[in-house]
């Protein structure tokens, strides 16, 4: 079986998942950005928009044929498969990291007393078998997410609305300079991921009217992230003193300690379906990478590949929070250098050849 | 695999004999062991005749005035070369509306097994095939399970003829085609295709064509069969064809590209391909005025959440989640729960069969004790439950809310999809909570969305998103409503002027 992203689809997913990551990775996982992780997320976006235009141009100059195939001929299937190889090794970590966050969420309302294997065995299940129906089904469902997401998320904020106080996001600055920068840093490694979308997508003849697809998403995934994250800093004042924990920081993305606990349900619903479509994101990308890199590697068999590599890293000591904080830093690196590589090579190889 | 008896007899054609045909015949139809086929001989212009038909199956009455008199009566003589015999039979003398003239044994035995008359001549190799078609069927009458407040209260029946004559009354255009054959290599049932040629997609017409083709069955006896033979996914739990009683509502899917397949001895009508929204709309929603349409289709889809979330929503809050539930609430559960034995997934596992059993009960009892499952299921499973403290009150009001939202669901298919639905996130609940839910209901998201009608996405036109009129959950003002289906070609003569490409 041949996995396939076609170019909406692509656009969706990464909407949905990435806005997501992002959103999650800054407010549980860099609590030290305190009220100001809004200010990080434009800033990500802003930091990957560059390497986005090129895709969406490199897109345009190449569709309707699929992304990878078009790279492979442009830049060479090694380069190609090398940065396929970059890409599905950060989306296995970030599967796992993002099965851990589940785990934990889980955990912190209601799981407690059930082992973490118990808890990510059916999730590890679930991502398997929503993967196998292929990139249109989880596109379609990205979709669908899209329409039902603001109906929740407008009951959520109508329910907190009271406890707002737009003064809680000053100081704008309030971290400082370098937390900020380390925040832009790792936002931009969270949504720097989108590469694995644009080499796994196959635009078709409709997508040509389209005018740069994924750096439009970009934008859209750094305000609605944006726009979140400032929602949520409203809520309570920052908390220079709390222990950062994840546990501590899902307890102020359910409560904020002035909303009745019963209302927590659309924002608890909100959390988990999100933190679902990341994690499909994730293996199904990594997957396909996996099938960029081995070709003649069935879709199917790549999957339960990385989906059991993702468990495995998700249940050991590799996917904590202290490590995914500093692999998030470093991640925009790590996807942006080969990406720019590999499209330069291209680029070069093409002046070559039309001299 | 041993073939039909007989089967060489069959495909062979008739001989002009007419003693060799008229054994032909007998041999296939199994005479005189076989009483209902009757073989009347009689002599009428200069040649014997034979005329062949099912008792009860054809009229006795079109029999007699029509084909005996008019022959025996005629003043006409079939031609020396008699080859001719029945071409002029049918142009001179017979008087019945509809004639046509077979060589093949299979054909004829085709026509009279399905009320029809066939008219052998001594010296001819043709036969004449007539229509005498006179069993008694039953008379267009209401619809069982599509009820509706205002709008038409005709339902389909049994006769093929009938139903498609329903739909013409409907739909009176010239453009609408009705294509015949036949599924079941052994025993065959007539089948009509009704399209609206120039807006039905040829893809689609195709495909169905394909896959009725290709049925290897050896009978197909409704359409129910049918369905589960061409559908996309047969290990899906929720129809991806709909089955309508209604002709009104099988004429607003001609006009919007569907294709309708209408059996003979099936009282509805099978509708391909459809999306969910179509099993999910009624249809009177039309009918009314845009805010009633609206405000219904509002009450029906939160009545599909309560039957689907409600049971599962109960039992992941009261297990896991008891903080989210006000504590005056909390506090009554608790009392109410107090004696109780069981945990609350066997109470709502023991209601919720119930329920079914009552549901399953109701459609089986004969209606002179129908009422008997009232007084069973409300006093005795209700009341004496809670006294005998086997079940909580709260429980009977979930699935009694539960209950109620599925009646609000047109389509039966759907119904019972959605209960088995119910079943998996009432397990999922209580294995793992609100995060258990999320993750069933991610999955049948999942594959609902993977799920096709004869290729189209099941969810569209939302997901994948197709541009469409404001119909889908709210019931827009209809003159809003220009755009004609996404399932329906492109530049169709059904498009109007305010109509943009889908």
């Amino acid at each position: 079986m041949k996995l396939n992203l076609p170019l909406r689809c692509a656009r969706d997913l990464s909407i949905v998942a990435v806005t997501e990551r992002l959103f999650s990775g800054l407010f549980i996982d860099t609590p030290q950005i305190l009220n100001s992780g809004w200010i990080s997320a434009l800033g990500g976006a802003v930091l990957c928009l560059p390497m986005v235009w090129l895709g969406d141009r490199f897109i345009k100059a190449h569709s309707p044929r699929p992304v990878a195939d078009s790279l492979a001929e442009s830049a060479g299937a090694g380069w190609t498969r090398l940065l396929a190889a970059v890409l599905c090794l950060t989306l296995l970590y970030d599967f796992a990291a993002v099965m851990r966050l589940n785990n934990n969420s889980a955990s912190y309302v209601a799981l407690s007393n059930v082992s973490a294997t118990f808890q990510i065995l059916p999730l590890v299940l679930v991502m398997l078998f929503s993967a196998w129906k292929n990139g249109q089904t989880a596109g379609s469902a990205a979709l669908l997410w899209m329409r039902l997401f603001p109906f929740l998320f407008v009951i959520s904020l109508i329910l907190q609305w009271t406890s707002l106080q737009p003064r809680w996001l000053l100081p704008v600055l309030g971290p400082g300079l370098r937390q900020l920068g380390k925040g832009t840093l790792s936002a931009a490694g969270w949504i720097a991921p989108i590469a694995a979308a644009w080499l796994a997508s196959e635009p078709g003849k409709e997508d040509l009217r389209k005018n740069l697809p994924l750096s439009r998403a970009v934008f859209f995934i750094g305000a609605a992230a944006s726009v979140f994250l400032a929602i949520l800093a409203m809520m309570s004042p920052a908390d220079v003193f709390g222990n950062p924990t994840r546990s501590f920081q899902f307890d102020k993305l359910l409560s904020n300690g002035r909303v009745a606990l019963m209302l927590q349900l659309p924002m608890t619903l909100l959390w988990f379906n999100g933190t679902l479509f990341m994690l499909l994101f994730d293996l199904f990308l990594s997957a396909k990478m996996l099938q960029i890199v081995l070709p003649r590697l069935d879709g199917r068999l790549a999957l339960c590949a990385c989906a059991l590599a993702g468990g495995a890293i998700a249940l050991s000591g590799w996917a904590e929070q202290y490590l995914v904080q500093w692999v998030g830093r470093w991640q925009y690196l790590i996807v942006s250098v080969p990406f720019a590589a590999t499209l330069g090579i291209a680029l070069i190889r093409k002046g070559g050849k039309t001299a | 695999m041993p073939d039909l008896p007989n089967i060489r007899l069959l495909r062979s054609a008739l001989s002009g004999e007419l003693d060799q045909d008229v054994q032909t015949f007998k041999t296939i139809f199994n005479s005189p062991q076989n009483e209902d086929i009757i073989f009347r001989r009689f002599q009428a212009a200069g040649f014997s005749m034979c005329l062949i038909y099912l008792e009860g199956m054809a009229s006795a009455n079109q029999i007699a005035d029509f084909i005996l008199r008019a022959t025996m009566e005629s003043d006409g003589r079939i031609p020396e070369s008699s080859g001719q015999g029945v071409q002029f039979l049918m142009e001179n003398v017979l008087n019945i509306p509809q004639a046509s003239a077979w060589e093949t044994v299979e054909k004829l035995v085709e026509g009279i097994l399905g009320g029809m008359s066939a008219l052998l001549v001594d010296g001819c190799r043709e036969a004449c095939l007539l229509e005498t078609r006179g069993f008694e069927k039953r008379s267009v009458g209401k619809t069982q399970s599509e009820s509706v407040v205002s709008g038409s209260q005709e339902g389909f029946v049994e006769s093929l003829r009938t139903n498609i004559t329903l739909l013409r009354r409907y739909v009176q255009s010239p453009q609408l085609i009705t294509e015949k054959s036949a599924v079941g290599t052994k025993v065959r049932k007539d089948i009509a295709l009704l399209y609206l040629t120039g807006v039905v997609r040829e893809k689609s017409l195709e495909e169905i064509r394909r896959r009725i083709q290709k049925i290897q069955s050896a009978s197909v006896q409704s359409l129910g069969q049918l369905q589960q033979h061409i559908e996309d996914c047969p290990f899906a739990i929720l129809p991806q064809m709909m089955l309508t009683e209604r002709p009104d509502r099988a004429a607003s899917c001609l006009l919007d590209g569907q294709i309708v397949i209408l059996m003979d001895n099936s009282p509805c009508a099978l509708v391909a391909p459809a999306t969910v929204f179509h099993l999910l709309h009624a249809s009177d929603d039309n009918f009314q005025r845009w805010q009633y349409g609206t405000f219904l289709r509002l009450i029906r889809f939160i009545g599909i959440l309560f039957s689907a979330f409600l049971p599962g929503f109960y039992v992941a809050v009261t297990l896991f989640h008891p903080h989210l539930i006000p504590t005056a609430l909390l506090t009554a559960i608790a009392e109410s729960r107090s004696n109780v034995p069981f945990t609350i997934l066997t109470e709502v596992l023991i209601m919720e069969i119930s329920y079914d059993l009552i549901n399953e009960a109701s459609m089986r009892i004969p209606s002179q004790i129908g009422s008997a499952i009232g007084i069973v299921g409300g006093l005795i499973l209700g009341q004496a439950a809670v006294s005998a403290s086997i079940i909580s009150p709260i429980v009977i009001i979930v699935i009694a809310l539960t209950g109620l939202g599925n009646f609000v669901i047109p389509n039966y298919g759907f119904t019972i999809g959605v209960m088995i639905y119910r079943l998996i996130l009432i397990f999922a609940g209580a294995l793992m909570g609100l995060y258990g839910l999320v993750l069933a209901t991610f999955l049948i998201l999942c594959h609902l969305c993977s799920m096709r009608s004869l290729g189209v996405p099941f969810l569209s036109p939302i997901s994948p998103y197709r541009r469409h009129n404001p119909d889908i959950v709210l019931r827009f003002p209809v003159w809003l409503q220009k755009r004609l289906l996404f399932l329906a070609r492109h530049k169709s003569w059904m498009h109007t002027e305010g109509d943009d490409e889908p």
